[in-house]
């Protein structure tokens, strides 16, 4: 299991970025105009935590190669490998943002540019976990051969992306005026992931995926991760559910939302890579 | 001319000796833990009442499985780097000086057949004894078999002499990448899957 942690670390962090892209920077680039200079330095501080975050995931899915100064072969089979795919849409995605932080920083207007890359830069993003999503969808390998694995890709970026929005802008000094209404979407998500952790996990959900005659040896399926997933993404759905409840005032005695919004994400991030080990360990594959 | 290279293998003859295991582990040179081919031993099986007397109703036989080099190879098209490719003669062999090591046809591969090599950090696989093809000598594995349960050939040519029946169990459904492999079946096999019989040496294989 542990021979995977750096494929745990690419998929969940990759995700996290594409979210945190869309549901911070979505505002930021494409919704109406927010404070004055706050705005700016706020997308110059977005964009670089995307790029930090895509730089960190690049780096971390090198430990998963055993001859990873090969790798920059990897867009030989852009034909008929996702894996290839997945890491063209990747880098794509990373290199929109860099552009974005190139336009940010020279500073010379042109919002109509701003936004046509923002938007391509979502569209790279999108490709990027739909790719990883079909990357895993491998008839060979019954338990992800589901609709869980693209759910369970697609949701861990909307929540975690949603989570990181209600708690960045709650953070701001100027909050703007859609800022009431990110906590409820990211209980939302929290509770679609629930929802499909419960229903749809392979192995474990009530609807999970159904074994088939098989050459691979059984995956092991173990409970407990998928018991720490569900507790982990329901005390995050609990502290969000109080911190919608309190509206602005004190929750337990912690001053304000944003910072039980920041516990909350980090318990969505932790329930998500539980879930995540228990995926890689129901491949099959011999360590 | 050969258009595509299959194995044949005939379940109601193998004793499960692993002769053919171990034919290729020797030619290949592979190091312990590593195997290109591999004999499960399916078993299972109830008591039946049959009149006023309950019996065993035994399920066991064998499966010999190597790479199938399939007509539609998946590992090949999942190879981000291309270090799979198909021979003229249907033989799909992995290209280790190209491989990242990414492990990603392992989990591709349906019949499980693509093993990693800790000694090179690539990926390996049967290859058919290409060389020894290519001199007119047969497999290792084929060559080994005391049963006679494995033959190989030109895929249509296996077809005439044995049929066309790809599928045992615990194989997967033949449409995932159309191996060039014929199996014949073993009496047991066709109540095995309702029966719950199972592979009965995972850690072997």
């Amino acid at each position: 299991m542990a021979g995977e942690w750096s494929l745990v670390a690419f998929t969940i962090v990759g995700q996290f970025a594409v979210g945190m892209y869309l549901f911070i920077g979505g505002p930021l680039f494409l919704g109406p105009a927010w404070p004055g200079a706050a705005a700016a330095g706020a997308r110059l501080a977005l964009l670089l935590a995307v790029l930090a975050c895509l730089a960190v995931a690049t780096g971390l899915s090198l430990f998963h190669l055993h001859h990873p100064l090969r790798a920059y072969k990897i867009f030989r089979n852009l034909g008929t490998s996702w894996l290839s795919r997945e890491i063209f849409f990747e880098l794509l995605f990373l290199g929109t943002t860099g552009l974005l932080i190139f336009h940010e920083l020279k500073n010379d207007g042109g919002a109509g540019l701003a936004k046509a890359l923002f938007v391509s830069g979502g569209l790279a993003g999108g490709l990027f976990i739909m790719a990883m999503s079909r990357l895993y969808m491998l008839p060979a390998v019954a338990a992800w051969d589901h609709p869980h694995t693209p759910l369970s890709f697609g949701l861990t970026s909307l929540m975690l992306g949603s989570l990181a929005s209600a708690a960045y802008f709650g953070l701001s000094a100027n909050r703007p005026d859609f800022y009431p209404v990110l906590p409820t979407l990211a209980l939302v998500a929290v509770g679609a992931c629930l929802v499909n952790a419960a229903l749809l996990a392979p192995g474990q959900g009530i609807f999970g995926a159904k074994s088939r005659p098989s050459l691979r040896p059984p995956g092991a399926a173990t409970s407990r991760l998928h018991v720490a997933r569900i507790a982990a993404l329901s005390g995050a759905a609990v502290l969000l559910v109080a911190g919608v409840a309190a509206g602005e005032g004190r929750i337990l005695g912690i001053a304000g939302r944003p910072v039980v919004l920041l516990a909350s994400l980090l318990l969505a991030a932790a329930g998500e890579v539980s879930g995540r080990f228990l995926f890689y360990r129901l491949s099959g594959r011999r360590s | 001319m050969v258009n595509q290279y299959a194995f044949f293998f005939d379940a109601s003859a193998c004793t499960g000796c692993k002769a053919c295991q171990l034919a290729c582990k020797d030619r290949n040179n592979l190091e312990a833990g590593l195997l290109w081919r591999r004999v499960y031993e399916v078993a299972g099986g109830n008591w039946e009442k049959r009149g006023e007397v309950w019996v065993p109703a035994v399920i066991a036989y064998n499966v010999s499985m190597a790479c199938n080099h399939c007509e539609k190879p998946v590992c090949a098209m999942s190879c981000p780097v291309k270090a799979i490719g198909k021979r003229d003669d249907g033989i799909v062999l992995i290209e280790t000086g190209r491989c990242i090591g990414c492990r990603y046809c392992e989990w591709a591969c349906p019949y499980n057949a693509i093993r990693f090599d800790a000694g090179t950090n690539t990926v390996s696989k049967c290859h058919f004894c290409f060389d020894g093809i290519d001199a007119g000598e047969a497999p290792a594995c084929v060559s080994a078999c005391p049963m006679r349960a494995l033959d190989f050939g030109d895929l249509a040519e296996l077809r005439k002499t044995y049929g066309d029946n790809r599928q045992i169990f615990p194989l997967p459904e033949p449409s995932q990448a159309e191996p060039a492999l014929i199996i014949k079946p073993h009496r047991d096999a066709a109540k095995a899957a309702g029966s719950g019989a199972e592979v009965a040496n995972w850690e072997e294989v």
